[in-house]
């Protein structure tokens, strides 16, 4: 059986869209199924974009991190052994593709902000690569954040608002506004809080990628991107957009990058509207996804494992999986 | 007590003054006594715009949209802020200078001095829109359980949000299409209120104990300003507590600076309301000056009619001077029940509504602007026993506790067949959906095309009727139940220009009865246990220790068959077919016996004639 938590602590359903506000053409797909958390997948006539509803209060969010977030996603929890933990993920190898894409766009002495920085593998590659970056980050889990960062000095503050304007010369979220309540209210301060020319970089999950199961939806992601939705919400929030679409690392396929800049005055404005042609072109993409039988039993299946094994050794198991196929394709090419 | 509109443009709008100004004057009865538009800014274009029923200060200076002299903010309210004089106090201290006397004022300085902070510390009812001049910002709200109305309708470029839905339609110059959901919820279970959804497509209820936020470039947030109370999360409820709470709640709402009245159905909680309301001290601001009581003109329905009880309990107390009985005929008119149609906006699930529709007519005619009621007491504490006790005895079944079911069965307080009913939510959706399909007028008339499109729904309606009762008791009281009756009573008691006052509607009352289990509050044998013995001694022993009497309009809900139908059903748009088969329920109509549900899809009719004929 799924494990279920009580008291989600979802917000109010306020039908409108998680991102542009709009209470028209909101579609109703189905409910979301990883964690029966009563929530549904729903996608806005207006913007395109793809969310949860309804989603959570910010009280509700935090005890979800603090509690379920562990449990529904095994592949989170370390077992036995740390060191194995981390290089089954690859989250180094990842973390030093990512510094790649973006170390030539920083200025000697940058200042570097990292939003949701995790184990902090980014932010230890970072260091190690570039001594002079001013690194700073934001991250709740006080107990794991330091697990990858090495020798790396970084300034945790409680989040981006509490950093002066204009003080930044790079903001990062890699695989994070998916998470947030308001994606929206992250890029306009990451706007304000960049120096003009300052550049953002974000990585999250591409909804247009291939995904066969509903399984993909799941509480812990709140909104989901295709590259046109991404970008319009983006320039919505005042910053000039470089690039937005497939991922350049070929390992992180499945997931959009986008690097935007700061202007020097920068206009937020409301989310433009997408074409008829993007919307619905979202909504057969999300219609191809069923939940059959064998989805079903699959996911009752992946529940008593947890239940039997617990999440420690599932993960264990995700884990080697994922290490193994990344070997795989090392040694292909 | 009023009717108000706010509308933000984020691109080019043609016509919007006019627009707000036709929406505006939609929402004229709910506020007969003074109009105000305003636009607060240009860029982007947003208005404010304000009806108003004048109850504290009734002078021009307490007029809105009102607007901040230091910072150039500007609200409009619909509601009463009931503990004003204390919070108008607490803002003196701090330096606040007030040019009059009434609540609008008071939120309007709160605003400044504690933003948002000023929500909860306020005891009452609203829905307020603020344009905060600093910021740009549109801020709206509504109270803790939602007793006034908001609606928000928002396509991307355009946000307006208003007290009735007819205003939204007047600035979209039009009524959107028709939710299919919603109908398809409403004519399986009877409930119109359950999350924000409206019956109009794109149109959603503002939640209520939020505050919602929009920038001047269309960015949305929303935060809870209040959380209710977990049960147990404190010591249950005590009788001398609850008088005490009720006592105060009545006494707040007394304040008005125009002719105070209550409902007296005859039965427990509107003889509480009238009597703790006659017991105060009748100065200014706290005297009750009549009780109406609606009853019939016809010996045939002498069984639904209270009006000697309640005449009895005026004449006791000394007071069968300010008892006034409002006699009808229960078969309404065409043009009187589309007239109630209309104003409910709608559809909607009891006929009996229209006894509150011609009381607060006839009660306006007398002057009268306030009327104190006891709305909620039954979803409060458990005033429906038949439907709580089987609920109960449900939950005992499938918890193997056989003895609590015979025992729950012995005091019969329920028919046997309503645990039936909850038993049949719990069978596998394949069964189910047939079974409600063949046995439920409402669900049978249904078009095949809503059935089919909308079979993901019974899923979701299924599990919410087999909620365990302290689950379903919490979700009739904020989700369910309690947001329908209000609705009902806002539109019936505000299309006569009358403010509806509910003491059992008091926040701390509330959360207090929150915070005690459900069978607590319900009791084993009669309904209210708690609240009856709250009052015992206080009021006349057969009010306390007789079941649950059967209020206002109880004749009307079993008339449906007798009802003007067949002219009304007459000429309805053919498109109305894909929602409600109308051969179908003109067929059930004209049998002899009709069964109560069947007014779900008959109302659903005639709400698509009121709106889209």
């Amino acid at each position: 059986m799924p494990e279920r938590f009580h008291g989600w602590g979802l917000a109010a359903d306020t039908g409108q869209c998680r991102v542009c506000g709009s209470s028209v053409a909101q579609r109703y797909f189905w409910p979301e199924v990883y964690a029966h958390s009563g929530q549904a997948l729903m996608r806005c006539g207006h913007c395109a974009t793809v969310y949860l509803a309804p989603g959570f209060s910010a009280a509700g969010l935090q005890r979800f991190y603090t509690g379920p977030y562990r449990r529904l996603f095994p592949a989170e929890v370390p077992w036995r052994s740390t060191a194995r933990f981390f290089a089954w993920r690859g989250d180094a190898d990842v973390a030093r593709k990512r510094f790649a894409l973006i170390d030539a766009n920083l200025p000697p002495q940058g200042q570097l902000f990292e939003m949701g920085a995790g184990f902090g593998a980014f932010l230890g590659q970072a260091a190690q690569q570039r001594a002079d970056l001013q690194l700073s980050a934001s991250e709740p889990d006080i107990a794991q954040r330091q697990a990858l960062l090495g020798q790396a000095s970084v300034r945790f503050v409680e989040s981006l608002a509490t950093l002066p304007e204009q003080s930044l010369d790079a903001v990062v979220a890699f695989h994070v506004l998916e998470h947030l309540i308001d994606p929206r209210d992250f890029l306009e301060q990451a706007v304000q809080k960049l120096r003009d020319g300052g550049r953002l970089w974000l990585e999250v999950p591409d909804l247009m990628s291939d995904w066969q199961t509903r399984l993909f939806v799941h509480p812990a992601h709140l909104s989901y991107f295709c590259a046109d939705s991404l970008r319009r919400l983006a320039e919505a929030a005042g910053l000039q957009v470089l690039y937005c679409g497939a991922h350049p690392v070929g390992a992180l396929a499945g997931t959009l990058w986008l690097e935007a800049l700061r202007p020097t005055t920068p206009v937020s404005q409301p989310v433009a509207p997408a074409a008829q042609q993007q919307v619905e072109a979202v909504d057969q993409w999300i219609s191809r996804v069923g939940w059959g039988y064998r989805d079903r039993i699959k996911a009752l299946l992946k529940a008593m494992a947890m239940r039997v094994l617990g999440p420690g050794l599932l993960g264990e198991w995700q884990r080697w999986r994922q290490y193994r196929r990344h070997c795989a394709e090392q040694v292909r090419r | 007590m009023c009717g108000l509109i706010a509308v933000r443009a984020l691109s080019a709008a043609a016509d919007l003054q006019q627009r707000a100004s036709r929406a505006l004057a939609s929402l004229a009865r709910r506020g007969p006594d003074a109009e105000g538009l305003l636009m607060v800014e240009t860029a982007p274009p947003t208005l404010l715009g304000h009806r108003r029923l004048a109850i504290l200060d009734t002078s021009s200076a307490a007029e809105q949209p009102m607007r901040c002299p230091i910072t150039g903010t500007a609200l409009v309210f619909n509601g009463a802020i009931y503990n004003f004089v204390e919070l108008r106090d607490e803002l003196r201290a701090l330096g606040c200078v007030f040019v009059t006397d009434g609540d609008t004022e008071v939120l309007l300085h709160g605003w400044r001095v504690w933003g948002e902070g000023i929500f909860s510390r306020c005891n009452g009812m609203w829905a307020v829109v603020v344009w905060d001049a600093p910021s740009g910002d549109l801020v709206y709200s509504r109270d803790r359980l939602g007793v006034k109305p908001l609606y928000l309708h928002h396509d991307g470029q355009q946000m307006v949000l208003a007290s009735e839905v007819s205003a939204i339609a007047q600035m979209l110059g039009g009524y959107p299409a028709p939710n299919p959901e919603k109908l398809f919820d409403f004519l399986i279970t009877g409930f119109s209120e359950q999350g924000t959804a409206t019956f109009f497509q794109g149109v959603r209820a503002v939640p209520p104990g939020v505050v919602g936020r929009m920038s001047r470039t269309g960015r949305f947030s929303q935060a809870p300003y209040h959380q209710w109370p977990e049960p147990g999360s404190a010591e249950p409820l005590s009788s001398l507590e609850l008088r005490g709470l009720v006592e105060d709640a009545v006494h707040l709402r007394l304040q008005a600076d125009v002719p105070v009245a209550s409902l007296l159905s005859g039965g427990l909680d509107s003889s509480i309301i009238t009597q703790v309301a006659l017991n105060a001290s009748q100065q200014p601001r706290q005297r009750l000056d009549a009780a109406f009581t609606y009853g019939y003109r016809d010996a045939e329905q002498v069984g639904f009619d209270e009006s000697a009880r309640a005449a009895l309990f005026m004449a006791e107390g000394g007071h069968g001077d300010r008892h006034h009985v409002l006699r009808f005929a229960p078969i309404p008119s065409a043009d009187e029940l589309m007239s109630l149609i209309r104003v409910q906006g709608e559809p909607f699930s009891t006929l009996s509504v229209l006894a509150s529709f011609r009381t607060y007519r006839a009660i306006a005619e007398q002057g009268f602007k306030v009327v104190l009621s006891g709305e909620g007491a039954d979803e409060l504490f458990g005033g429906y026993s038949a439907r709580y006790h089987s609920l109960a005895a449900r939950d005992a079944l499938w918890s193997g506790h056989l003895m609590q079911v015979v025992q729950r069965l012995r005091l019969r307080t329920f028919p046997v067949s309503s645990l039936f009913n909850r038993l049949v939510w719990d069978l596998p959706l394949a069964l189910l959906g047939p079974l409600l399909r063949r046995h439920r007028p409402s669900v049978g008339v249904m078009s095949a095309g809503l059935w089919e499109a909308q079979q993901q729904r019974l899923a979701l309606v299924r599990q919410r009727m087999s909620s365990p009762l302290e689950q379903r008791i919490r979700e009739d009281q904020l989700d369910n139940l309690l947001p329908m009756t209000l609705r009902m009573a806002d539109r019936n008691s505000m299309s006569a220009g009358i403010e509806l006052r509910s003491p059992f509607m008091d926040h701390r009352l509330v959360e207090r009865a929150f915070r005690t289990p459900a069978l607590e509050r319900i009791g084993a044998g009669l309904s209210k246990s708690l609240l009856r013995d709250a009052f015992k001694g206080i009021l006349p022993n057969r009010l306390v220790a007789t079941p649950k009497s059967t209020g206002f309009g109880h004749a009307e809900q079993f008339l449906v068959p007798q009802l003007p139908w067949r002219e009304l059903l007459a000429d309805l748009p053919p498109e109305l077919n894909d929602f409600v088969d109308l051969n179908a329920l003109r067929r059930h109509l004209a049998r002899p016996q009709c069964h109560s549900t069947l007014w779900l899809a008959l109302s659903v009719a005639l709400w698509y004639r009121s709106i889209y004929a």
